[in-house]
């Protein structure tokens, strides 16, 4: 997880530095890969860092390290053998595939607790579904998949519903409502929305943000600083579940269902980009984004001209409309550009 | 008025309505009045940028390393925001620090919010395993290596250093 977060941290202070950290690091996780089978995952859960010893060794969060090796192989100031990293990208994917997407033992994230084999949580289904959404040519089955996995972490970690909201539980070692969880399962049944376009999910996922609100700007909260609990069933704050765990998902949310978006404010609220740089003005948004191609979606308050490299560009790659029910949404279909204005019309 | 006791009826039901209405934690429950569902109890907008105010300025505790914000040296807090001594998990923020900064920012323009995340990834990647270890250059668990700053209130040494 910290190597991903210095890559993407590269990205915004133009520092090779920490690529080349998150290259180390998968330089030593790659040493420790093995084949795996139902008890043994590819990568141990806990490790005796000195001395290797295998304290846990079953984990089903293997995203995690697909994600870092799909980031190391789109970087150009990475140094790892490419090809061995897609090997090893492909026997994590073919694991992750053949053993808890078929047994559901989803267990091995949280680092609090003693072992972790037969406690299972919400959080690495959930965060695999979410991955084989924004990567869906990972697995051909992934329109079985996600709605599977959605409605096993329902079965098990979402029994209880509060005024018509589906509320998650963390896990089974912790068998307790938390906003960041509840917020979790509404981003990715809201991601599966977009590709369903079924109704009933896009309510199921409304509902739940609706309810993770609850938990933030608590009694203790003052003068717009916000002091969040955890959730419903735990009132102590966590920097994860309370702040760093909870609001991507919201934005996650915001960028499937953009009734949650005010309607007087300016938001780019969906990049398949990483957007390096970007000012809000009055009818003006000025952005650049890490990649050439890519799409974005914006809510405006005003009419906009859409300008590439200072010239208007052409409205094939531009509309401005109603999206998914919502009005004034500008969305941009980018080839070969990375920096756009947009304008309000004169 | 004409009929005060109307006045009083009405004034009754405005200063009983918070002690009857339905709450979660500590806000009244708002539903939607023609459809009966859940609806936020206040603009999404709010509850990013609120929640944001309190990383940008979180409170700090002294550690060996100067004045900390407390997301540097404890994973949990009071209810009322206040330190709490509790295993950090560094790594687990530094990935989802940067998943919100990315998606804040982009949401917002405000480059500010990068301010707590750079923090915490600084500091993680200080503190890598040495080159010698069978796991080596990737930054540890504190479960299996204990914290990596002292951390002193009121001039008392609250945990030990090992680093």
């Amino acid at each position: 997880m910290v190597a991903i977060g210095y890559i993407q941290y590269s990205k915004y202070c133009q520092d090779d530095i920490y690529v080349h950290k998150a290259e180390r690091i998968a330089n030593t996780i790659i040493q420790h890969i093995i084949p795996g089978d139902a008890e043994h995952s590819p990568l141990p859960f806990r490790v005796n860092l000195k001395t290797g010893e295998v304290v846990d060794p079953y984990c089903s969060n293997m995203i995690l390290a697909v994600q870092l090796f799909d980031e190391l192989l789109k970087q150009s100031a990475c140094s790892l053998d490419k090809k061995l990293l897609a090997e090893k990208r492909e026997l994590l994917i073919q694991w992750i595939l053949k053993y808890p997407m078929r047994n559901h033992f989803w267990s091995g994230y949280y680092e609090d607790v003693q072992s972790n084999f037969d406690n299972l949580n919400q959080q690495n289904p959930m965060e695999t579904a979410r991955y084989l959404l924004n990567r869906p040519e990972t697995d051909p089955d992934y329109k079985t998949h996600v709605p599977e996995l959605i409605q096993w972490v329902k079965n098990r970690f979402g029994q209880v519903t509060r005024y018509g909201a589906t509320s998650i539980k963390e896990q089974d070692g912790c068998f307790k409502e938390m906003s960041s969880h509840t917020a979790r399962y509404a981003s990715v049944v809201a991601k599966w929305y977009g590709v369903c376009q079924d109704p009933q999910v896009r309510e199921e996922a409304r509902a739940s943000f609706a309810l993770a609100t609850y938990s933030a700007y608590n009694k203790y909260s003052k003068d717009n600083i916000s002091i969040n609990y955890t959730g419903i069933e735990y009132a102590e704050p966590w920097f994860s579940d309370s702040y760093w765990d909870y609001l991507p998902h919201i934005l996650d949310g915001i960028a499937e269902l953009p009734e949650m978006l005010p309607q007087d404010k300016d938001h780019l609220f969906y990049s398949s980009s990483t957007v390096l740089d970007i000012k809000y003005d009055d009818k003006n948004i000025s952005y650049a984004t890490a990649d050439q191609d890519g799409i974005e979606r914006f809510k405006l308050t005003f009419t906009p001209v859409v300008y590439a490299n200072g010239k208007p560009l052409d409205k094939s790659f531009w509309r401005f409309g109603s999206f998914r029910g919502v009005d004034n949404i500008l969305i941009i279909e980018r080839k070969g550009i990375n920096e756009i204005e947009v304008r309000g019309e004169n | 008025m004409k009929h005060p006791v109307h006045f009083f009826i009405i004034l009754l039901c405005l200063t009983t309505w918070n002690v009857f209405a339905e709450k979660i934690l500590d806000h009244d429950v708002v539903l939607d009045p023609q459809s009966g569902q859940l609806q936020a109890w206040t603009s999404y907008d709010n509850i990013l940028s609120w929640s944001m105010n309190f990383l940008k300025f979180c409170p700090e505790v002294e550690t060996s390393h100067g004045k900390d914000p407390l997301y540097l040296v404890t994973s949990k807090l009071n209810m009322d925001g206040t330190y709490r001594d509790k295993q950090n998990n560094p790594g687990s923020n530094v990935y989802w620090g940067m998943e919100t900064f990315k998606k804040y920012y982009a949401y917002t323009g405000d480059r500010d919010a990068l301010a707590p995340v750079q923090k915490l990834i600084e500091r993680v990647a200080k503190y890598h395993t040495p080159l010698d270890w069978a796991w080596p250059d990737v930054p540890p668990a504190l479960r299996m290596i204990p914290r990596m700053v002292n951390i002193r209130m009121n001039g008392a040494e609250l945990t030990s250093s090992v680093w």
